[in-house]
């Protein structure tokens, strides 16, 4: 298969997948050829949690693990995704430090977009603008969904996602978590894990609601925050007070609307 | 003020041209709502989203007695977007108007018809960045939910999950 031919399939793919209305297949292959081409051999590491960012990844064929640090100074995955996907662009959208860990599972052949093409591209008005910005969309309500319904499975227990690169399991797990190496040479054979030196910093921009009392606010509030958030619902971290005002005058117009 | 100025004076159409603006405002004109009335039903389909130009909306979830709000939204703030994708979503939270509201309605048809809208591109840059910052969110949750799992063991407080679940679970 030739490279174009990838890239045409590519974006019939990525329109197909993310249905969103208005994302034109060849305005996509026009995009990915303004990017450039990647071979990421399995265990590359194609970001890293909490690090600046500056590039975007179309994955065109292989494998993507997403991980995202625990205590314990390892990680555990979030999802694996498949080709066709796009990767790394929330850090693009928001130009804050990457949201999470990816890494190549398989050999990953990949278009990378940098922030200044990114940025342009996302601005025009043109249909490759357009299409960009509608792939996001999709994409991002996506991972989304999936992100809540993983919410969903650890307050289910039913989370039983293996633990990767923890130190404690390290040596018992070595087939789970391919090591990451920071350039796209080929891995080795060897598939032996490595625990980072430490886990990376949570991204500044995170204001996660408090979920003890003690914390912060009463826990029923708190509760209200995360199923504001499970919810797809923008949750106000600014202020508790905000939220409470705004409940204490649905109550009254309830109270109000049973006068009736 | 006329509508094109309410429209104008929006953050989220800073430096958009106003012929953008007044043809989106001809394809999508802004509906008047009063003070009270329900916008989206949880569960039901999402066939749109709406623009809010004036006025707060509050979402909540569950009925009667165990509705509970979880949000609320002003001017220049999209909701229900998963009406966009046009791929039978449901609505998973009930919206309704705490003012008088001025919405202007988002369906997949405009989003077709006026692609090289600037107002629109304004519209849409606006919906990626509010996803972003949901998803930096939904990690963070999992990640405190995965740091909670391990510290709750039997017998001790009740766990995150738990209080999750008699909020949340019950639907």
């Amino acid at each position: 298969m030739t490279r174009d031919d990838r890239l045409r399939l590519c974006a019939a793919e990525l329109v197909s997948r993310h249905m969103y209305p208005g994302a034109d297949p060849a305005d996509v292959e026009a995009l990915l050829a303004r990017g450039h081409r990647a071979r990421l051999a399995a265990g590359t590491q194609l970001c890293r949690e909490g690090s600046p960012g500056d590039t975007m990844f179309v994955v065109l064929h292989g494998r993507v693990q997403v991980l995202l640090h625990d205590d314990d100074g390892g990680s555990r995955q979030l999802a694996v995704v498949e080709a066709p996907a796009l990767m790394g662009h929330v850090t693009l959208v928001d130009r804050s430090p990457r949201s999470a860990t990816c890494v190549a599972l398989d050999e990953v052949d990949a278009i990378t977009l940098d922030g200044a093409t990114y940025d342009a591209a996302v601005r025009e008005t043109s249909a490759i603008g357009s299409s960009l910005r509608r792939l996001l969309i999709a994409s991002l309500v996506t991972q989304l969904s999936s992100g809540n319904a993983r919410i969903r499975a650890v307050i289910e227990g039913k989370d039983d996602q293996p633990r990767a690169r923890g130190r404690r399991e390290a040596a018992s797990r070595v087939n789970e978590a391919p090591k990451p190496r920071p350039s796209a040479r080929p891995a080795p054979t060897s598939p032996a894990t490595k625990a980072p030196s430490r886990p990376p910093p949570r991204p500044a921009a995170v204001q996660l609601p408090a979920t003890r009392t003690g914390r912060g606010g009463s826990e029923e509030e708190e509760l209200l925050k995360i199923a504001g958030l499970l919810s797809g619902w923008e949750i106000d971290t600014r202020g508790l007070d905000r939220m409470k005002v705004v409940r204490d005058e649905a109550s009254k117009r309830r109270k109000h609307h049973r006068s009736y | 003020m006329t509508e094109l100025d309410v429209l104008a004076a929006l953050d989220v159409f800073a430096g958009v041209p106003r012929a953008d603006l007044h043809r989106l405002a001809t394809l999508a004109p802004p509906t008047h709502f009063p003070a009270g009335a329900p916008l989206f039903q949880e569960g039901e389909e999402a066939d749109m989203s709406l623009l809010l130009v004036e006025g707060r909306v509050e979402a909540s979830i569950g009925k009667g007695k165990k509705a509970r709000v979880i949000g609320s939204a002003g001017p220049g703030e999209i909701v229900g977007e998963q009406g966009l994708l046009g791929v039978g979503a449901r609505r998973n939270a009930t919206v309704r108007t705490l003012d008088p509201c001025q919405c202007m309605t988002l369906t997949p048809d405009l989003l077709r018809q006026a692609r090289d809208n600037a107002a629109l591109v304004a519209l849409e840059h606006k919906l990626l960045v509010t996803l972003a910052s949901r998803i930096r969110h939904s990690n963070a949750v999992v990640q405190e939910a995965w740091r909670d799992r391990r510290k709750t063991g039997p017998g001790q407080k009740t766990s995150i999950r738990d209080r999750l679940r008699g909020l949340w679970g019950r639907r």
